[in-house]
């Protein structure tokens, strides 16, 4: 699952599609309040894209008068995108791939007045239900296209993905703020690829080059050091004035891209819409009802189009996450800073932090750092259900947790922040500062009930 | 392999300060790096006006307000900037534990004061800063903030006024100044505390107010209070003694091409001389001066027995622990200062809540691992000689 987010403005394409609703579903949302995603504001101009306001106003860089959205966190076929956008995780119906999650600018409109997006959902003059769509915004879609691992670029407009398609071939993958490839050739963006030993040690340095259709960049590794798990650093520049990015892969296995055509090698053509690998379901129910149940054959789209009004209906158990007109925040990330699902006694709220932890630790093996971050919100989720408790401490243990809570949240923050990048040396010294936290944390409520 | 990405859309404002270079997010932006003006997706449950308004207020509005030390306000969510503004760098400050200025490790030695953010807070500010910085409920009227004018701990026994206006001119950004007062005392005085009231706030970035050839009174920073001594400690100052007083100035960019003159007041607060007749004196331990920034490891050694009330650390980097052990003869081990991510440019004094008693020829032991230098609030730290003094009552 991914998480959605938003900054940005529209995207040109709109895809009027809708979440086939199901006749259950249909009558829950009837009769569930219009709850709607807040209005959001964004900003048209090109370029502009990241302007994202709670409120009306003008765009604060180019001065435009701020368009309002309604931003919601929706899942769709990672290759038939338009087709199917539902509520939560599930399966496409047209291939069975698992459904990724995206954010989405949801608009209504009338046959008549097709380019007029309005913000509510309702009836037209013709008394028919107003047809609600969907657009993607730009980084509302951070998946892997063709099987690798998926980074953003500390410029937050060049995004990359490497893969490891062959043995002894790494290929990497360009995207633009829309998640769309672009060519890389001409650009002047060079870089080299590092291959590095279980301990980290860099033992063969590869130029990159470009692909023959100039939107990808290979490598080829010496046959020393192709073996896997590959753990590889490519070192981007993306332009001559900007420094260095690192980015750090781990490969545990050959990546599958599953892209229709897709051939491996140097040639490939890459495809805009590859589908990723199997993507986590999310830890709790996701944002609004369940997505429907596949129908043998997608029924066309605009027979889905009826009322289906979006709303808001927060999974039991779970808080409003609209309230305070907050954007959508994805489900996976609202389970792990729930603080009301967690135990209530020190003992079980420990064993909760470590199994947390845990979950950072496997993901640290596994190199997956572009995941790191969720575990490590949940573990700081737990710390500080963990500190009402530390009333409980005598003096020195309650210092001690104290420290170790603090630093439990600010590598938590760090993890965070150095994930998106890819940035391995970041991220492990982070982990290994929460780590020793968590440590610190466990010694402190050590006894205490 | 799925991708995510984390709290906080990656849209994050990134501001530089002309030649001051910013981190953010493991990115250390040249000094010439351009101003990246973006915004994230408001994803924060918390909001300006009904959470983080009262942390600011409460834990930095003392120099984060208008006319306060501090070059920005905090006090407002976007007038003439603002947090919104400033929200990255708050961010960036309290990951890496530079702000608030105080760097008490909560597992040493508790000590007097304490001015640090719990978890919690922490936790709420950094969720608003990364998640889209909302504004809240826009019905509720938040309060104005100035910086606090005047004595903090009201009126002194003694103003004594520097005897001239200290100026620096246009384009002069940073100096120091000393200057010599006299006391004038016919009899010795005890002193419980001294405080600066700094002519020109937003100027005036440290003081040191001493005894000509005696103690240490005080080192002043902005938002200081003036803080007594433990168990009746005080300082003598004798009779026609002198005080010297070293200001740092540093101009707020605003000020960099005016002439600010300053003319500060030291206030002294006075007390009974104590039963012991003792005064607050200093005990220097330097450290060394080869390689700054690496890992130390130096002693000194207590000559008399004493009651240790506070200890002061001038560091020559950051550093990322700092520790000051007492050990006596019989090899027992008693921690006086621990520090965490301690900055050079908050020399301070960290006055003990339980003072340790000592006897002759203890010794000290400092420890310190060093910090990134290349973190930071300012680019390059402020650095001083490395220097442990204790402050020590003897018997």
């Amino acid at each position: 699952m991914k998480k959605p987010f938003a900054g940005l403005a529209v995207v040109a394409l709109a895809l009027a599609f809708s979440a086939a609703p199901h006749a259950a579903g249909q009558a829950a949302r009837t009769a569930a309040a219009q709850k709607l995603p807040p209005l959001s504001y964004v900003c048209t101009m090109p370029g502009d894209e990241d302007v994202l306001e709670d409120h009306p106003g003008n765009c604060p860089k180019c001065k435009m008068t701020l368009v309002p959205v309604r931003l919601d966190a929706k899942y769709w076929c990672p290759v038939h995108q338009a087709l199917e956008v539902h509520d939560g995780p599930g399966t496409c119906r047209r291939d069975g791939r698992d459904l990724v999650q995206v954010t989405l600018a949801l608009s209504w409109s009338c046959a008549d007045a097709a380019d007029t997006k309005l913000m509510e959902p309702g009836k037209c003059a013709d008394g028919s239900a107003r047809k609600i769509g969907y657009e993607l915004r730009a980084h509302g879609d951070h998946n892997p296209r063709h099987g690798g691992q998926f980074f953003m670029a500390a410029d937050a407009w060049h995004h990359v993905e490497g893969t490891y398609p062959q043995n002894g071939l790494f290929k990497a993958f360009f995207y633009d703020n829309f998640t769309k490839p672009f060519a890389v050739r001409g650009k002047g963006i060079t870089g080299v690829l590092a291959v590095r030993d279980a301990k980290d040690k860099e033992i063969a340095t590869v130029p990159l080059t470009i692909g023959r259709d100039g939107t990808t960049m290979d490598a080829k590794l010496p046959p020393a050091a192709t073996a896997l798990p590959l753990r590889v650093t490519l070192k981007m520049k993306f332009s001559a004035k900007t420094p260095e990015q690192p980015f750090d892969f781990q490969f545990n296995e050959l990546s599958k891209d599953t892209t229709v055509g897709a051939t491996v090698g140097p040639t490939s053509t890459p495809r805009p819409t590859a589908a990723p690998a199997a993507p986590k379901p999310a830890a709790t129910p996701a944002i609004a009802a369940a997505a429907p149940p596949a129908p043998t054959q997608a029924p066309p789209a605009a027979a889905d189009n009826n009322n289906a009004a979006p709303q808001f209906q927060p999974p039991a158990g779970q808080p409003d996450l609209y309230a305070g007109e907050i954007a959508p925040m994805p489900p996976a990330l609202a389970a792990v800073l729930n603080e009301e699902v967690l135990p209530k006694d020190i003992t079980a709220l420990v064993a909760e932090l470590m199994d947390r932890a845990g979950q950072i630790d496997k993901l640290m093996k596994e190199g997956n750092l572009a995941e790191v971050w969720l575990p490590a919100m949940g573990t700081k989720t737990v710390a500080l259900v963990l500190e009402q408790h530390s009333s409980a401490l005598p003096a020195a243990k309650r210092a001690q947790a104290i420290s170790a809570t603090r630093r439990v949240v600010t590598s938590a923050w760090e993890i965070d922040g150095y994930g998106d990048l890819g940035n391995r040396t970041k991220i492990v010294e982070a982990y290994n500062r929460m780590a020793t936290a968590v440590a610190d944390l466990k010694a402190a409520y050590e006894g205490a009930r | 392999m799925k991708a995510l990405v984390s709290f906080g859309a990656r849209h994050a404002r990134i501001i530089t300060w002309g030649t001051l270079g910013l981190v953010w997010a493991g990115l250390v932006l040249s000094s010439t790096s351009t101003t990246v003006d973006a915004h994230k997706a408001k994803t924060s449950p918390f909001s300006y006006n009904v959470d983080i308004f009262p942390l600011l207020r409460d834990n930095c509005g003392r120099c984060h307000a208008d006319g306060g030390p501090a070059p920005m306000s905090l006090m407002t969510y976007d007038k003439d900037g603002g947090a919104i503004a400033w929200a990255e760098s708050m961010r960036e400050m309290l990951l890496i534990g530079a702000m608030p200025p105080w760097y008490a490790d909560p597992t040493g030695p508790a000590v007097r004061n304490n001015h640090s953010l719990s978890p919690r807070e922490l936790d709420k500010i950094i969720t608003w800063a990364t998640g889209g910085t909302p504004h809240g409920d826009l019905n509720i009227k938040l309060p104005a903030v100035s910086a606090r004018t005047g004595w903090a701990g009201g009126k002194p026994d003694l103003e004594l006024p520097m005897p001239q206006p200290y100026t620096l001119g246009p384009g002069v950004m940073q100096a120091s100044n000393e200057v010599s007062i006299p006391t004038n005392f016919t009899d010795a005085k005890w002193v419980k505390a001294a405080d600066l009231l700094p002519g020109v706030a937003s100027a005036v970035r440290r003081a040191y107010i001493s005894v000509d050839g005696g103690p240490m009174l005080q080192i002043w920073e902005p938002g200081d209070d003036a803080v007594e001594p433990p168990s009746g400690a005080a300082f003598k100052v004798p009779a026609g003694a002198k005080l010297k007083l070293k200001i740092d100035y540093k101009k707020s960019w605003q000020d960099e091409q005016k002439a600010v003159s300053d003319k500060s007041v030291i206030g002294l607060y006075f007390t009974e001389e104590p039963l012991s007749g003792k005064s607050i004196e200093p005990v220097a331990i330097d450290g060394p001066t080869d390689a700054p920034g690496s890992p130390r490891s130096f002693s000194g050694t207590l000559t008399k027995a004493g009651r240790v009330v506070a200890l002061r650390a001038m560091l020559d980097g950051p550093y990322a622990s700092v520790e000051v052990t007492a050990v006596a003869a019989s090899g027992r081990r008693v921690p006086l200062l621990k520090l965490h991510n301690a900055r050079p440019e908050w020399p301070r004094r960290y006055w003990l809540v339980d003072p340790v008693e000592l006897p002759a020829n203890t010794k000290i032991e400092v420890t310190m691992q060093p910090g990134d230098p290349d973190v930071g609030p300012l680019g390059k730290a402020e650095t001083f000689p490395l220097q442990i003094s204790l402050d020590v009552v003897p018997q």
